[in-house]
């Protein structure tokens, strides 16, 4: 595999890397995230005992980072590769620099590094240790064995390796503006930039976020689809009520961008979404537990851990109305 | 015997490895205590010594005993009666022999109860040591731990990978999580990545080394600090001293190498502290500065844990990424230069201080009005700075530098300042009120600063305590005993005279909350503290007991006291018991309810002249005593003490102050009441350590 010299070259060769390496690639998700952990591909699978492996590409909006397409380093929108390996193997350091290497930057030429970083969502009441991996001095990546999620233990333990793209390709293309990135050359040899195909979304959401949004409309939403998570919660739909739990996250993070959410308040809106969080991921623990765990291909251990999350206090109520409604 | 034990983990965090080592090197040496293989005296002790890098925790213990001394003990059984009937063994009996490993013939009858004589065979170290090392590894000490992979229970900084453990060579067993211990180490991440057959203990630094590891914590840091200069030598500087960020850097790679980079001149026109701020800060870069001119130079070093084939191409990275963060940091000093300090304070008033003490700017709002407090009870600043600088201090806060960067609050306050045109004393004051920091030396130059920085840590006092949130032996979330001694250094510095505990009050007023005397003991616990490097323990007591809380009147009572002490030790000590001996006569006469007359020298009984003597000389002294306080020439009031005492040695030898005539009895002691109010502001002459020593 011939190094990347591209944007999309990149991605390719990350893909192609951990597809060897066993992944199942999947593809971002179809809402609004900050972040390529907050897809249930990631939030909801870390949970339960059921092994997973999988690695995709995750667009992860930022309101607050949007500067009008005018700063060389931040964007409203960048991409992340998201890769979980569950549970982490022992080799998962190896593994990650074996990925550095797919992409041309080697341990003979760059100072590569793993400097601590403890890692939390406090919208998610997900924590993790691990670190950030400097490479020459840069953070190329977020590297977590995540310990909680929706403030449940993981159990096995996954690893959570985060590729921030950008950053990446324009180290690997020696340039200083994100804008200048060059994502793929077309058949006449046209140079295709990142600023072709992002800067006019990037000034249009960042004119969106600080200015134009409405306050009161987002304030309504955050409301509403909080009030949907919760009624979906109730009908037993994890995945549904998980999804709104992400619309509020973002309509939060909009407001927040805006300015309309004052210190006092921030905190009881943050613990609102983390309350979210925590019952999709309950309700979410409980119906692998009632599949009982199809994942797990050895029955034996898939009924152990059934009845260990039917003693969980959390999950316990949950599981008995699920009988008695079934 | 020497033993090798060697941890191997993923990469541990910096500031967690030498607390690690530290507790693990006591551990250790309390481990071959309780299982005596630590030698008997002080020169057979094992040595123990402890190394550690990114990747690994070692310990490398040599001269361990190789057997720990056998020892003989009585056990107890139960009691005679119920162990023997008619002089056979019962089932009690037998149980305990079982249990004791020994035959039932060996039990014997020592008063009421069956004994047994044990010989406890002495554990030789290798059986010992692999229950010791399980310990260590299941306790070392860490902030945060985690689990990894699918395993139940264990946990530790990070993933553990191997273990060494190995007694004269030889391995012992010992388990963590899913490790086993083995023979094979590993070197360098890069450098030497294939595993390594474990040195002999006493190789263990050679070897690594040899694989690219410099074990040894101060070896590996005065490397880093050899290669930081050799560096900036090249770009013709020398790097700011910074121990720190040498602290850090030791703790984030196994061999070390500077590379040199450069920033372009045009970033020169921000503050030297945010570019210093800049490179230590996220990046742990060194600055350099020129050694001439010590200003700061368009240039670092990065330390590299790998010596990679062409420095220019990660040079070319570490430069790009400064240049990223300064171009961030350009973006925020812009940004910020265009709001006014004032204007931010909107911010301020919606961001909260702390929970229950209101939002930052009611905090201003008490500072300032406590430094003008202050001002009336020194003499000193004006209260009109005062007030201007009281609105702007913590302006700062709210501006996007010190968002990225906290550690420069008030220095970019002093340059905001500066910039929108603010005088000179304000833009310093802003700058001077967080002095000093830590255990630096510098401390405010001017009073607004001074007054502004004890109000602030007055109020920051009153108010922690106020919602009970007061220091604990093992925790000081709020930074307190920092507070308070950066308090007391600003007084002292600037001999400021005021009445401290007036001074906590009246924040407490302001605070709107219940005066509590609770902070000023708290405050009189770090003062005393703070003195006892100059005095001794029980003449800070006594200097305290004066009752007095102006702290520089109290330091200087202080050294009169201890100097005199010094000066004429016998003398002194004599006469501070005489002086104890008083003190406790009318201690005792008030627990009797005898009421306090005033002295009659009509009383003056002929018959005993050494009552009038006293009485004579200590009236001869009271002006003279009253004008050395009043002058605070409290070396000169001692002198006065001591022409007095051989007239109060004579009183005590010949006069009965308990007297049978309650008369006489009263006016003897009004006569040393007297005696007693005059030295009191000195000391507290009872809460001296002192025995009189024979005349």
């Amino acid at each position: 595999m011939p190094v990347p010299r591209d944007f999309q070259g990149l991605l390719l060769a990350l893909q192609t890397y951990w597809a060897e390496k066993g992944c199942a690639l999947l593809q971002g998700y179809d809402l609004e995230v900050g972040a390529g952990t907050m897809n249930p591909a990631t939030f909801l699978r870390v949970l339960g005992p059921e092994p997973w492996n999988v690695a995709y590409v995750e667009p992860s909006r930022r309101p607050a980072d949007g500067r009008f397409g005018e700063n060389p380093n931040r964007l409203h929108q960048h991409h992340q590769f998201q890769v979980i390996l569950k549970p982490s193997p022992k080799d998962v350091q190896d593994l990650y620099l074996d990925s550095l290497t797919a992409i041309g930057i080697t341990s003979q030429d760059h100072d590569l590094r793993f400097v601590e970083d403890d890692w939390e969502s406090p919208t998610l009441g997900a924590w993790g240790l691990g670190w950030e991996v400097w490479c020459d001095g840069m953070e190329v990546t977020q590297f977590t064995y995540f310990q909680q999620a929706g403030g449940f233990e993981c159990r096995p333990v996954s690893a959570e390796l985060t590729y921030g793209l950008e950053r990446i390709a324009m180290y690997l293309q020696g340039i200083d503006d994100i804008y200048d990135l060059v994502w793929t050359t077309y058949r006449d040899g046209t140079k295709l930039t990142y600023r072709d195909v992002f800067h006019q979304n990037e000034r249009e959401q960042s004119s969106y976020s600080f200015h134009s949004s409405d306050r009161e409309m987002l304030f309504r939403l955050f409301g509403e689809y909080e009030a949907e998570c919760k009624r979906l919660i109730v009908k037993r739909l994890p995945l549904p009520a998980y999804d709104y739990c992400l619309k509020c996250s973002h309509a939060f993070n909009l407001l927040d961008a805006r300015g309309a959410i004052s210190v006092t308040e921030r905190q009881g809106f943050i613990l609102r979404v983390r309350k979210l969080a925590h019952d999709c991921a309950a309700l979410y623990l409980a119906t692998r537990a009632r599949l009982a765990f199809p994942g797990l291909r050895d029955r034996a251990q898939a009924e152990a851990e059934v009845q260990r999350y039917v003693q969980h206090p959390a999950l316990k109520d949950l599981l008995d109305k699920g009988k008695s409604a079934a | 015997m020497d033993l090798l034990f060697e941890i191997g983990c993923e990469e541990l965090p910096a500031g967690f490895q030498k607390p690690a080592l530290e507790w693990m090197a006591a551990e250790m040496n309390r481990g071959l205590d309780d299982a005596r293989l630590n030698g008997e005296g002080e020169a057979e002790r094992a040595n123990i010594r402890e190394y550690a890098t990114p990747r690994r925790l070692t310990l490398v213990v040599t001269a361990i005993a190789e057997r720990a001394p056998d020892v003989r003990r009585t056990l107890q059984g139960p009691p005679a009666k119920a162990a023997f009937h008619d002089g056979k063994p019962t089932k009690a009996a037998e149980g305990f022999a079982k249990k004791a490993g020994v035959a039932v013939s060996d039990l014997r009858v020592e008063g009421d109860r069956v004994v047994v004589e044990q010989q406890i065979r002495g554990q030789t170290a290798e059986e010992a040591l692999p229950g010791i090392l399980e310990r260590i590894i299941r306790g070392v000490p860490s902030k945060k731990s985690m689990r990894w992979d699918a395993l139940e229970g264990d946990d530790f900084a990070r993933p553990i990978h191997w273990i060494v453990a190995l007694l004269d060579g030889k391995p012992l067993s010992v388990q963590f999580a899913d490790v086993k211990s083995g023979t094979t180490t590993r070197g360098h991440r890069f450098h030497s990545p294939r595993e390594l057959q474990a040195p002999p203990a006493r190789r263990y630094v050679e070897a690594l080394r040899e694989a690219h590891v410099v074990a040894d914590w101060a070896e590996r840091k005065k490397r880093i600090d050899e290669e930081v200069r050799r560096a900036a030598k090249e770009a013709n500087g020398e790097p700011i001293p910074d121990d720190d960020l040498l602290e850090t850097v030791t703790g984030l790679v196994e061999e070390p190498y500077g590379v040199r980079g450069s920033f372009d001149q045009s970033f020169l026109e921000l503050p030297p502290e945010v570019l210093v701020s800049e490179m230590r800060g996220h990046q742990k870069y060194f600055a350099i500065r020129d050694p001439e001119t010590k200003r700061i130079l368009p240039a670092f070093v990065a330390v590299s844990n790998t010596k990679v084939r062409d420095p220019a191409v990660s040079r070319r990275g570490y430069e790009r990424v400064l240049r990223a963060r300064l171009s961030d940091g350009k973006f925020f000093f812009d940004e910020d230069r265009k709001t006014p300090l004032a204007a931010r304070n909107e911010r301020l008033a919606r961001t909260v201080f702390v929970q229950g003490l209101g939002t930052q700017m009611e905090r201003v709002a008490r500072i300032g009005e406590l430094a003008r407090w202050l001002h009336g009870a020194t003499g000193k600043g004006d209260a009109r700075t005062l007030s201007r600088a009281a609105e702007v201090l913590k302006s700062d806060l709210a501006t996007g530098m010190v968002g990225e960067f906290p550690e420069l609050q008030g220095v970019m306050g002093r340059v905001y300042a500066l910039h929108e045109g603010l005088p000179g004393e304000i833009a310093d004051a802003i700058f001077e009120h967080y002095l000093p920091r830590g255990a630096e030396e510098l401390l405010p130059k001017g009073d607004t600063g001074a007054l502004l920085g004890i109000a602030d840590r007055i109020d920051q006092l009153a108010g922690i305590f106020s919602i009970g949130k007061a220091p604990t032996g093992t925790s000081d979330a709020y930074g307190l005993r920092r507070a308070a001694i950066g308090l007391l250094r600003i007084v002292f510095a600037r001999k400021y005279r005021f009445d401290l505990r007036e001074a906590l009050g009246e924040a407490q007023r302001i605070l709107g909350v219940q005066a509590s005397d609770k902070v000023w003991a708290f405050v009189q616990d770090r003062l005393a503290v703070h003195l006892r490097e100059s005095a001794a323990p029980d003449s800070i007591q006594a200097v305290l007991g004066t009752k007095t809380a102006d702290v520089v009147a109290l330091a200087d009572r202080l050294s009169a006291l201890t100097q005199v002490r010094l000066k004429n030790r016998a003398d002194f000590e004599n006469t501070a018991a005489t002086f104890k001996r008083i003190a406790n006569i009318l201690a005792q006469a008030q627990e009797k309810k005898l009421p306090p007359m005033a002295f009659d020298p009509s009383l003056l009984r002929k018959d005993e002249p050494s009552e009038a003597a006293l009485a004579e000389a200590l009236s001869r002294s009271q002006d003279q005593v009253g004008t050395a306080l009043e002058d605070e020439n409290y070396l000169s009031a001692y002198g006065v003490l001591a022409e007095l005492s051989p007239a109060v040695d004579g009183f005590f030898d010949e006069v009965m102050v308990m007297h049978q005539d309650p008369k006489v009895r009263d006016n003897r002691l009004a006569l040393l009441r007297s005696l007693h109010e005059l030295f009191s502001p000195l000391a507290d002459f009872s809460r001296l350590q002192v025995e009189r020593t024979a005349a």
